[in-house]
């Protein structure tokens, strides 16, 4: 028994239509019962389609009702598909698929078999088919398609019973998880990649699960899949299938000038898409390359899917920005930002936009978790004041009774739990413990939320606790209490307020503003930045250099703040890092001290001025508060 | 504040590039102390730097009260002139922050006495002055107080949880019914409408994306609400008219559609026929921003700027004031700069006496 299935595939509609013809043309005996004229080059397709319908009906009536159905296939001999059929999937099917199918017989089984085919009818239930009888008569018969493949993989194409197999239900997240979905980086790389992917014998298997996520009616098998085919795949295969006969828009979605491309080519470091990745994802822990790969695939993609995702565990302002503006401002980007803060989290926009800054010219190693992101940013201030000794200017402190001096005594803590800081709030407050009222050396101080914190369950019964009101606590005011061995310690209280100068307000107080503070200790330099030509000569030139400024939120974004009172201005610090030209217009690449930092916006030059301007008319020493700063 | 000079700037560049040119808010001292001017000129209240807001009226100035150095102050009136919000922050140049909880006071029209209302942001007056509301971020609450009898007060928690700088927008458009957008789940805006008789808040409209921000006025007898299109959105602008009291919200009408997301900012209270609002003359991409007019019978739009950058827009007791470039300009108004207090009962020794003495109190 031989199966012939020898036919050319070309790659576009009009080839199609071309085939048609000659099939028509020359398999004159193949139709020759049927009383059909061939169809003239000069008709239209849609009379192509016609009449191709007309006739796939006629001849599929005429096989199913001179013949009975078969369903065994070893005592017939010269298998072949029925003509007509086969001219009706080269008619009804996809280019994508008959390029897929062209490679060889067991391509075009596989291609069959995984429903990627159609005909006039649409799907392929029955396969239509040509044989010779025991007599050497030739007879047509329809036969159900799992038989078919049942009885034709038994003598051919063994590989592809293994596939079906592999591919089922039962076994496709083993196997997707074994595939290796690569990401080129180049041109040639992508084309190689392609076309990897089109002799992969695979590949009409993974277009069937692209396919089902296609087709509404197959609801419950793509809920299967996207239970057990994680995102990325999916959204690669999405590229794959539909890019199979197009090598470039293949390879656009990963060669694009885009930054996510840039990324994955490390012309960019990673971070600046991985930790909006993760959030996007849903991801605690850190993405695989391939998941990165995956995530700068969707991103580049699908620019609306930035918009409302990427600070889910970080909360900033929102709506955020779409993933093209995103990208074209990031391109131009300096800050380094290797973290992910949570600006929603903190009061004092002030901190948000200092930690941004040491951190630019001083990254440290920050371990980002949502629980943390507020206090590191703290810790940032903090540092700088300890730097230079400023223990006297740090305004928080712990108060406790000293049963040594008979006095109320207070000392310096920084916000938030740190192993590694002694003057960490949980580690003062348990050193105060020890010292006065006997605890253990070893007593450690957890800081819980008043409605997490449940003196009657057992992991609350013993230790130290500093639990806070979470219905009332801000940076500026936040009611706590310390619980020893479920006892009120009233005599500890924390005492200050976070405030700062960031530009000095007065000249008595200037070196105890960050401004100075960051020179000071960071050997950083500063100068006022007052138009947009500085501005930019000064973002293109100093290659660590970035701006950093204190404006008007209702100038900033007028969209979101508005004045309703003469003189009104919410002042709002902000950093601008990059310039974009747009059209005639310059735009600025900006950090507000509110947004999300992976999630930089693009303002104009007259909303940095006018907000800018209108800070400085409320300044004390009517200062200008846009600064170049370079180390 | 005693002497206010308006002076019409006609630049040979403004004269050659546009046709409207607005004349810009000067005054005899700083206009960036200045926090509110009654259209009169009778009187002002103004701060000054040590922390003080002040209140001069025919040459007499009275501190009204004192914070710490840096203190900054928001005056707040209405066309109603029967109260004045005062709100404080003493922090204003050493925590930056949005959300910063000022206190709030409230003082009859042209007075001087403040009594304590509560602490927040976003305070705003209601019905002729009768009602005063302020919202706390934190607790995403708004409360609302009677400025007649500060025992009558209550209060609206806020859905949101999506954005933590999200500002209800609210307004009262009777002793009974509340008006206040609010975020849903997803961050798209709605309107909520609350009835104090029965408690309940129902939700009367959800914008279909979060990529919008929801406005709301009362214009005469009509609720207005304005969405517009944000961060670069393809939403564009829709301001819509509606009757009150309805009964459904959805037969509003539409008054001003455009495929540009303008920036908004709603004056609705300035006259009777139109509401004027910061519109984009420019693209999505590039803004160019202007005022504008709109007639809510005709729907008709009149421009009132050409000034391309404007920010901001206040309506200052009768007196409509635009923002660019730090600088006040003077839009609408009958404000005449002859009548101010200083110079409608002079003093026998004259005006150069009255300006002295004016500024020696400034200056103190």
């Amino acid at each position: 028994m031989k199966l012939k299935i020898s036919l050319p595939f070309w790659p576009n509609q009009f080839c199609k239509i071309a085939i048609l013809i000659c099939l028509t043309g020359l398999s004159g005996k193949a139709f020759s019962q049927e009383n059909s004229s061939n169809p003239g080059i000069i008709e239209s397709f849609e009379r192509l389609l016609d009449l191709h319908k007309d006739q796939y009906q006629k001849n599929k009536m005429v096989i199913q009702s001179n013949l009975k159905q078969v369903s065994n296939l070893s005592s017939f001999t010269d298998i072949k598909l029925d003509p007509q059929y086969m001219k009706s999937i080269l008619f009804h099917s996809d280019e994508r698929f008959l390029l897929l199918a062209k490679k060889d017989e067991c391509a075009f089984l596989s291609v069959l078999e995984t429903n990627l085919f159609k005909t006039a009818e649409g799907n392929i239930d029955n396969i239509l088919i040509n044989y010779k009888n025991k007599d050497g008569s030739v007879a047509s018969a329809s036969i159900l398609k799992d038989d078919f493949f049942d009885q034709i993989y038994k003598k051919k194409c063994l590989n592809n019973r293994e596939y079906s197999i592999i591919f089922s239900d039962a076994n496709i997240q083993k196997t997707v998880e074994g595939i290796k979905f690569s990401v080129p980086r180049t041109k040639a790389e992508c084309d190689s990649v392609h076309k990897e992917w089109i002799a992969n014998p695979f590949t009409p298997y993974l277009c069937r699960i692209q396919q089902v996520f296609k087709k509404p009616g197959l609801k419950k098998t793509a809920d299967l899949y996207r239970e057990k085919i994680p995102l990325m795949q999916r959204i690669y295969l999405d590229n794959l299938c539909n890019s199979l006969s197009n090598p470039e828009m293949f390879c656009a979605n990963y060669l694009k000038s885009d930054v996510w491309n840039k990324i994955l080519n490390s012309e960019i470091p990673e971070y600046k898409m991985s930790y909006k990745c993760q959030q996007l994802f849903n991801k605690k822990e850190k993405l695989t390359n391939q998941e990165i790969k995956n995530c700068a695939s969707k991103l580049a993609s699908d620019s609306i899917f930035c918009e409302t995702r990427g600070n889910k565990d970080y909360p900033s302002n929102f709506p955020l920005q779409n993933c093209n503006n995103i990208s074209v401002a990031l391109n131009k980007s300096k800050l380094v930002s290797e973290y992910h803060d949570c600006p929603g989290n903190i009061d004092n926009e002030g901190l948000t936009n200092i930690h941004r800054i040491v951190n630019h010219f001083s990254p440290r190693k920050i371990i980002t978790n949502k629980e943390s992101c507020s206090s590191e940013s703290s810790y940032t201030l903090a540092k700088l004041n300890m730097d230079i000794k400023n223990q006297s200017g740090w305004p928080l402190k712990i108060c406790y009774f000293n049963n040594v001096e008979k006095k109320e005594t207070c000392t310096i803590y920084i916000p938030g739990a740190r192993a590694d800081e002694p003057l960490s709030e949980d580690q003062v407050v348990a050193k105060i413990l020890y010292q006065q009222k006997g605890a253990n050396q070893k007593t450690t101080c957890r800081i819980v939320d008043s409605k997490t914190y449940n003196p009657l369950r057992s992991e609350y019964k013993y230790g130290c606790y500093i639990v806070y009101n979470a219905e009332n606590c801000t940076t500026i005011e936040c009611d706590k209490k310390v619980i020893w061995e479920e006892k009120l310690q009233s005599d500890i209280r924390f005492v200050g307020t976070p405030t700062f100068d960031y530009f000095p307000t007065d000249f008595l107080r200037e070196r105890f503003s960050f401004n100075s503070l960051i020179d000071d200790t960071k050997g950083t330099q500063q100068r006022g930045i007052r138009n947009i030509t500085d501005l930019k000569f000064y973002l293109d030139k100093v290659s660590n250099g970035i701006i950093h400024g204190i404006g008007c939120a209702e100038d900033l974004i007028p969209e979101q703040f508005q004045r309703v009172a003469i003189n009104e201005c919410h002042p709002l610090p902000f950093i601008i890092d990059g310039h974009v030209e747009r059209g005639n217009e310059t735009l600025m690449v900006t950090r507000l001290s509110i947004d999300d930092v992976h999630t930089p916006r693009l303002i104009s030059w007259p909303n940095i001025f006018n907000s800018v301007s209108g800070y400085q008319e409320m300044h004390p020493l009517n200062t200008w508060t846009l600064n170049g700063i370079k180390k | 504040m005693k002497i206010l000079i308006v002076i019409y700037l006609l630049s040979i560049q403004n004269s050659a590039l546009a046709k409207i040119v607005l004349p810009e808010l000067l005054a005899k001292q700083a206009v960036t102390n200045i926090r509110y001017l009654s259209q009169d000129g009778k009187f002002t209240y103004y701060q000054k730097r040590s922390g003080s807001l002040l209140f001069s009226s025919n040459y007499k100035v009275k501190e009204m009260i004192k914070g710490a150095l840096g203190t900054q102050y928001t005056v707040i009136g209405t066309p109603a002139r029967k109260k004045i919000i005062v709100m404080q922050n003493e922090n204003y140049h050493s925590f930056y922050s949005l959300r910063v909880k000022e206190k709030i006071f409230i003082t009859d029209f042209g007075d001087t006495t403040l009594r304590p209302v509560g602490s927040g942001s976003s305070a705003k007056l209601h019905l002729d002055d009768t009602w005063v509301s302020y919202y706390d971020y934190y607790k995403k609450i708004l409360y609302f107080e009677s400025t007649g009898n500060s025992a009558l007060k209550f209060s609206l928690k806020l859905n949101n949880r999506i954005n933590p700088y999200f500002k209800p927008q609210v307004v009262m458009s009777d002793d009974n019914t509340v008006y206040y957008t609010d975020l849903s789940e997803n961050g798209a805006p709605g309107l909520v409408q609350y009835k104090r008789n029965t408690g309940k808040a129902e939700i009367i409209f959800k914008a279909s994306t979060p990529m919008v921000k929801s406005e709301i006025c009362l214009q005469s007898d009509r609720l207005i609400m304005a969405i517009f299109g944000i961060n670069f959105s393809r939403e564009g602008t829709n301001i819509t008219s509606i009757k009150l009291p309805f009964v459904d919200f959805n037969k509003r009408e539409s008054i001003y559609v455009s495929p540009v997301n303008d920036i908004g900012q709603l004056v609705c209270d300035y006259d009777k026929e139109s509401i004027t609002f910061i519109k984009n003359f420019g693209t999505t991409e590039t803004i160019s921003t202007d005022l504008v007019d709109l007639n809510v019978e005709t729907k008709e739009v009149k421009i009132l700027s050409e000034m391309k950058t404007i920010t901001s827009i206040i309506n200052m007791d009768g007196t409509l004031l635009a923002l660019d470039k730090g600088k006040y300009f003077i839009v609408k108004g009958t404000f005449d700069y002859k009548n101010v207090d200083s110079l409608k009962a002079l003093p026998p020794s004259g005006a150069a006496e009255a300006i002295k003495q004016i500024d020696k109190n400034l200056d103190e």
